[in-house]
């Protein structure tokens, strides 16, 4: 998640609380394992964008388990 | 204004706090144990599913839990007290009336709503979701124990998706599906003898003739009665009693033999205990103190005794309380048995401002206060416990085991969840 300010080993604000809309930095549980992208919300297509060259985006479909566990507020990065 | 009560209560809590954060947990058989690993304590619904009963031993099931990839995970207490406060601080933003009746239920009044209460219900559950991860069942009806007999609905039938009302056209058909046994408040001895009289279900008993109930079961069966007409007898409790003893005592990690180690742990369940008095704002006046051996060992090897000391006056000073508690266990402790278990029990609590003063007190009360005030706000402020009594020891040995722990995910900079 470089390109949206986010690298390894900082600290995530997420909020719960918070109903995801399209481009929020979210946490999302896929298939059972945590991952924090970049979401787009577009007509019947969910797609999470990993804001890093080496990564692709990735389509949710129907046989995936997924849920968006909270959305990404702020970002703490060391110094 | 008629009350009407709600009963939410988390779903297989302690399971469920763990599924929050591990996700992968989700829609496998999971089972959470006690202290030690010892007994199940919290199972999914795959795993009451496959007979698996609570409270049973581990090793009891662990070839079957294999066989059908359980996954076991021990208790994670900072865990499920947090997301306790998390759940029980969102439903405050449905009502100011509420009681919190344990780690993982509540009632709430909800008198006086306009909105349609199942509806109110729902959103109540879904916020509870979204805000804290928690599967919450919701029962509502005009007293509390209606409102645990429409809970249990809720739980169980798929219509209701966990969100049940008992309003006057369903409740008849309720109370006659449920077993006398399922009442809140109504014990197995109970439920056994009002089914040899003839009374099996909660409308049974609805209808049953009061006076006969009064000489057979005295006021509480009464109140039951009512309480299933729908009159109150069970108010709400907001402000919880004051405490009437604390207790801190634990099953060692492996058995301890000296007098030293036996010390050490006395010393640190006397700390914890006076923190937790002065979390409430109490002192105590007496202090038991008690050490055994396990039950299931050869009658000759058993072991168990108390000690019970009086302060000169109430205290929540710990040096004071672990300076006790150790010349307790000076009396208590016989060489040569396998001590598997200890604890500390402090009683006769008054409020720590109505102390009644001794006039040979030899401790300066004042000074003291401050010294624990001082050691309790550094302890609440950092991840792990930084300032301990020399006495409680270094690498304490004897401590259980919780071998299959999840992070103290909530609690702990050093633990946070963390994502690819």
């Amino acid at each position: 998640m470089v390109k949206a300010g986010i690298h390894d080993g900082d600290l995530l604000v997420v909020d719960r609380s918070i109903k995801p809309r399209d481009k929020n930095v979210v946490i999302a549980a896929v298939d059972g394992e945590l991952t924090v992208k970049r979401i787009r919300i577009r007509k019947n297509k969910l797609t999470l964008e990993a804001e890093n060259e080496n990564y692709q985006s990735q389509e949710i479909n129907e046989e995936m388990e997924f849920e968006v566990w909270g959305v990404v507020t702020n970002v703490i990065h060391a110094l | 204004m008629k009350n009407i009560f709600a009963l939410v209560d988390c779903n297989n809590f302690y399971v469920s706090c763990e599924r929050v954060f591990q996700p992968h947990l989700q829609n496998r058989p999971v089972v959470v144990l006690s202290n030690n690993d010892g007994c199940v304590v919290s199972r999914s619904d795959e795993v009451k599913r496959l007979g698996i009963k609570m409270g049973v031993a581990f090793f009891e099931v662990k070839d079957e839990a294999e066989k059908n990839g359980v996954i076991a995970l021990s208790s994670n207490y900072s865990l499920y007290a947090d997301m306790s406060r998390r759940v029980m601080e969102t439903l405050c933003n449905f009502t100011p009336e509420i009681e919190v009746y344990s780690v993982d239920e509540a009632f709430l009044n909800l008198a006086g709503l306009s909105e349609n209460l199942t509806d109110y219900g729902r959103r109540i559950k879904e916020t509870i979701r979204q805000w804290t991860g928690m599967p919450v069942s919701i029962g509502i009806g005009r007293t509390k124990t209606l409102a645990k007999i429409a809970n249990r609905i809720a739980k169980r039938s798929a219509e209701a998706a966990g969100v049940f009302e008992l309003t006057d056209s369903t409740i008849g058909e309720i109370l006659a599906q449920t077993g006398v046994e399922h009442i809140w408040g109504v014990g197995i001895k109970t439920a056994i003898k009002l089914k040899r009289a003839g009374i099996e279900t909660a409308l049974a008993l609805r209808d049953a003739d009061v006076e006969w109930i009064q000489r057979r079961f005295g006021i509480t069966g009464v109140r039951t009665v009512y309480e299933l007409q729908g009159i109150n007898c069970y108010e709400l409790e907001e402000q919880p009693p004051m405490k009437k003893s604390v207790t801190v005592s634990r099953i060692f990690g492996r058995k301890v033999e000296t007098a030293e180690e036996l010390k050490e742990a006395i010393a640190c369940y006397a700390a914890r205990a006076g923190e937790k008095l002065r979390e409430e704002g109490l002192a105590a006046g007496v202090m038991i103190v008690f050490v055994m051996t396990s039950r299931f060992v050869n009658k000759r090897k058993r072991y168990f005794n108390s000690h019970t000391v009086t302060f000169p006056a109430a205290t929540n000073y710990t040096p004071e309380l672990i300076d006790y508690a150790a010349k307790a266990v000076e009396q208590l402790y016989r060489k040569g048995f396998q001590y598997n278990k200890a604890g500390i029990i402090l009683g006769d609590l008054v409020p720590e401002d109505s102390v009644q003063g001794n006039l040979f007190d030899e401790v300066d009360r004042q000074k003291s206060r401050r010294l624990m005030q001082a050691v309790d706000a550094v302890n609440a402020r950092l991840p792990f416990t930084p300032l301990r009594w020399a006495a409680e020891g270094i690498n304490q040995p004897w401590q259980a085991k919780f071998s299959k722990r999840s992070r103290r995910y909530t609690t702990r900079w050093d633990e946070l969840p963390e994502v690819a």
